[in-house]
């Protein structure tokens, strides 16, 4: 899980231009870490945070693998992360599709970008650009000529850093990265993990106040995930987590969780451990503070003030914010942009598109008898035409309408005329006699059309019966 | 309108008292009442914190968003924050938030000129008006140096840390303090815990006591984590040592089932007592967190008494609306 984690991927940040880099604000060293841990050095490059977690369902929230965040630790800059996203301006490249000489430079003309781009074309490091505002511009020599680029995507980005590339043509600056700074505090969708593949997403960010608090300590949990995500996983590891960094954090040391640790023997042959179990390794850390052996507290219910019927596992989890996260997926349509051929909803979430309510979904809606659903998402939501059929003959693709005759418009008692109804006529039959409207999906029409340039004739028969 | 009053008169008695910490007790009320006052305690007490930074230079390692995040969480002087307006509803600046009855201007301007690592720290904070508002370790400062019998030292405090310069490296830059509450964001939350436990009514069933030996008595004894329970070493009998230790664990009732003496001791939390216990950011002191805490559940509650709705809502609150207006008499 590591690869997808926001964490913190580098020491030399200021300096790099990596074309997308996840950052963990304020990353943390786990309590609870293997041998491999320490000889690898990843304190280095810390990957998550010790959060304090709750088992229990609390509100409902939690469902599913949904993960409930306390707002105010949030707040306080838990799990707080960037994005850092590098744009290359190469003008010499640019240079060999128009040859033509570029250098960057803003217009002398308008003046209205000013507070967005520097005398030199560049951005200003530390400006906040919207989506769609310009951040960089370039000035053609041949046609004498500005043009800016915009930003694009749907979120607002910080220039972090401006880079030069060498001077290769004449001393000419004619390549430049930008580095864009996004912000990604944790919201509702966002992903997280504990390192032992309990991912989980955000479904809320609950008030503090709301939280579950422990009568001994006063403690809040940070992050509350439900107990049914265990028993079929069995991921024991992650209870043992909770108490092993629980017991640690209250002696103020890092706890060893290597592997068949019993097994390895030191120089004497002896086993590096004495105790035959963990859990009384363990438990006793934890009763020598005061706490429950098995890690469980009384707590109280936020909102009411009265004891929980249960007693709450709650303990320290190293937990990770995967890279996962909504606004790089949320996709929304109400109207848009329709593809020319079948006049279907296009797909693509940069588009603006639809998402595929395919034949699996169909076939659910059908079987739950939802009719009008079917008809308003295949239909009347996607590629609704109405089209003239000519009833004698049975054609769509043989009508079409009468260009009118610009008629000398006369006026009738001041009013402005009256639109001349359409006309449409049937080439094959040579009148409008026999016209009909029809409602049917475009790709209906296209079909037809298909089949016409195979030589294949479509008729339509028309009735009135239902 | 006649109705039932259920006015009730708590009361509190303070066990221990420091700047930055309270226990006290809180009797003769209920669960409702304990809570309310802990969540406005936790969420709704104002005090000041850095709201607004407008950067002038920063090449230090950490971005612009990372310092001003750190700049908010620094708890600020708030004693004045009661009397403050929240700059939403200032009159004196149309809500701009900028003036002097809701706001508190900081600024900050350090380089580091030398080879050595240099710390910037709430210390470099200049407030406007440090009398007002100025980051707690300050203030902690200042008071110290005029009482010359204070423990406290100086020179182990560093201050709050904000961000470290190398050579060459600046930040510069002004800070708006804005009055808010920790609802809004948890800067704004003046305390660092706020916790209350029912006090514990323990009885042991002495009869059935003196039926286990010594050593049975011992480990009885030693099944609690916490330390509630000791041997006299005189008379060797199990005598209550703390109550309050007592965490509702039941470890002792599993213990006295697992020995076969169910019954030997009887625990039970008393509905209508409890120990508060409170910790302060050092933003507000704690006895005057919980004063304020009071006052603002005492403001909530006559705004819903003075409200003209509650009067033609009479059937929904019914007596409870009544008692609410006080013409429960
Ligand atoms: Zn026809
Ligand atoms: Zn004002």
């Amino acid at each position: 899980m590591a690869k997808q984690t926001m964490g913190f991927s580098s020491q030399a940040l200021q300096f790099r231009t990596d074309n997308k880099l996840y950052h963990l604000q304020t990353p943390q060293s786990p309590i609870v870490r293997t041998a491999a841990y320490s000889k690898y050095c990843m304190d280095e490059f810390p990957t998550g945070t010790n959060a304090i977690v709750a088992v229990l369902a609390y509100t409902g929230y939690d469902m599913e693998d949904a993960m409930i965040l306390n707002k105010s630790s949030v707040e306080r800059g838990l799990f707080h992360g960037h994005i850092y996203q590098v744009e290359t301006f190469d003008l010499v490249e640019q240079r060999k599709f128009d040859q033509a000489f570029k250098l960057f430079g803003r217009s002398n003309i308008d003046k209205s970008k000013n507070d967005l781009i520097d005398s030199d074309g560049l951005p200003y490091v530390g400006q906040m650009i919207n989506p769609g505002e310009p951040f960089i511009s370039v000035h053609n020599t041949i046609t004498n000529t500005t043009k800016p680029t915009t930003l694009k995507g749907s979120e607002p980005a910080i220039v972090d850093y401006v880079s030069i590339d060498g001077t290769t043509s004449k001393d000419f600056m004619q390549k430049v990265n930008v580095r864009f700074r996004r912000r990604r505090n944790p919201v509702i969708g966002d992903k997280f993990s504990s390192r032992h593949g309990q991912k989980g997403v955000c479904s809320q960010l609950w008030p503090d106040i709301d939280m579950p608090f422990s009568a001994a300590t006063g403690m809040r949990p940070d992050l509350i995930i439900n107990p049914h995500a265990f028993p079929s996983r069995m991921t024991i590891g992650m209870l043992l987590e909770s108490i092993a960094a629980k017991g640690g954090s209250l002696h103020g040391k890092f706890m060893d969780a290597t592997p068949f640790a019993n097994s390895i023997k030191d120089a004497d042959g002896r086993s590096t451990t004495d105790s035959e179990s963990l859990v009384d390794e363990l438990g006793p850390m934890l009763t020598s503070y005061g706490f429950n052996y098995h890690g469980l507290e009384v707590m109280y219910s936020g909102v009411l003030g009265t004891e929980l019927a249960c007693e709450i596992f709650i303990g320290p989890v190293y937990y990770q914010r995967l890279r996962h996260m909504v606004s790089d997926k949320f996709q929304v349509r109400s109207t848009g942009t329709v593809d020319p051929v079948t006049r279907q909803p296009i797909k693509g979430r940069k588009a603006g598109g639809g998402i595929r309510f395919g034949e699996m979904e169909r076939d659910s809606v059908l079987a739950h008898g939802a009719a009008y659903l079917l008809h308003d998402r295949l239909h009347t939501c996607s590629d609704y035409h109405i089209a003239d059929v000519c009833s004698l003959c049975g054609s769509i693709l043989a009508t079409s309408f009468i260009q009118h005759q610009k008629r000398a418009t006369r006026h009738i008692g001041g009013l402005p005329p009256g639109r001349a109804p359409k006309k449409v006529i049937c080439h094959a039959c040579k009148t409008s006699k026999g016209m009909e409207t029809v409602a049917m999906p475009f790709i209906f029409r296209q079909l037809a059309v298909e089949l016409a340039a195979m030589n294949v004739k479509m008729t339509l028969q028309l009735s009135d019966q239902a | 309108m006649e109705g039932i009053s259920y006015q009730r008169f708590p009361k509190v008695k303070i066990r221990e008292m420091k700047d930055d910490y309270l226990k006290f007790e809180l009797r003769e009320t209920d669960a409702s009442m304990a809570n309310a006052l802990r969540r406005v305690m936790l969420a709704e007490v104002p005090t000041l914190a850095i709201d607004l930074v407008e950067i002038e230079v920063n090449s230090t390692v950490l971005n612009d968003e990372f310092i001003a995040h750190r700049l908010g969480l620094i708890p600020l002087t708030s004693d004045r924050a009661m009397s403050m307006r929240f700059s939403r509803d200032c009159d004196a600046c149309d809500g701009d938030g900028q003036c002097e009855f809701c706001s508190v201007e900081f600024t900050l301007n350090v380089r580091c000129t030398s080879d050595h690592t240099l710390d910037v720290t709430s210390t470099d904070l200049r407030s406007s008006d440090p009398t007002i508002c100025c980051p707690v370790d300050v203030a902690a400062r200042a008071t110290a140096a005029l009482d010359p019998n204070s423990a406290y030292d100086p020179s182990e405090q560093r201050g709050i840390i904000i961000v470290k310069l190398r050579r060459g490296q600046e930040l510069r830059l002004r800070a708006i303090a804005r009055k808010g509450i920790g609802k809004d964001h948890a800067k704004w939350s003046p305390a660092a815990t706020v916790t209350f436990m029912y006090e514990p009514d323990i009885h042991i069933n002495e009869d059935l006591m003196e039926t286990l030996t010594l050593e049975e008595k011992r480990s009885w004894v030693e099944s609690s984590p916490t330390k509630v329970f000791d041997i006299d070493p005189n008379t060797q009998q199990v005598v209550v040592v703390d109550p309050e230790a007592y965490t509702y664990d039941d470890e002792v009732i599993k213990k006295a089932e697992a020995m076969g003496k169910p019954g030997l001791v009887d625990i039970n939390a008393k509905e209508d007592s409890f120990i508060f216990t409170v910790e302060s950011t050092g933003a507000i002191k704690a006895s005057q967190l919980v004063i304020n805490a009071i006052e603002i559940l005492r403001q909530k509650l006559d705004a819903v008494r003075l409200s003209l709705d509650t009067e033609e809502c009479d059937e929904q609150f019914g007596e409870l609306g009544a008692h609410l207006r006080g013409s429960a008499v």
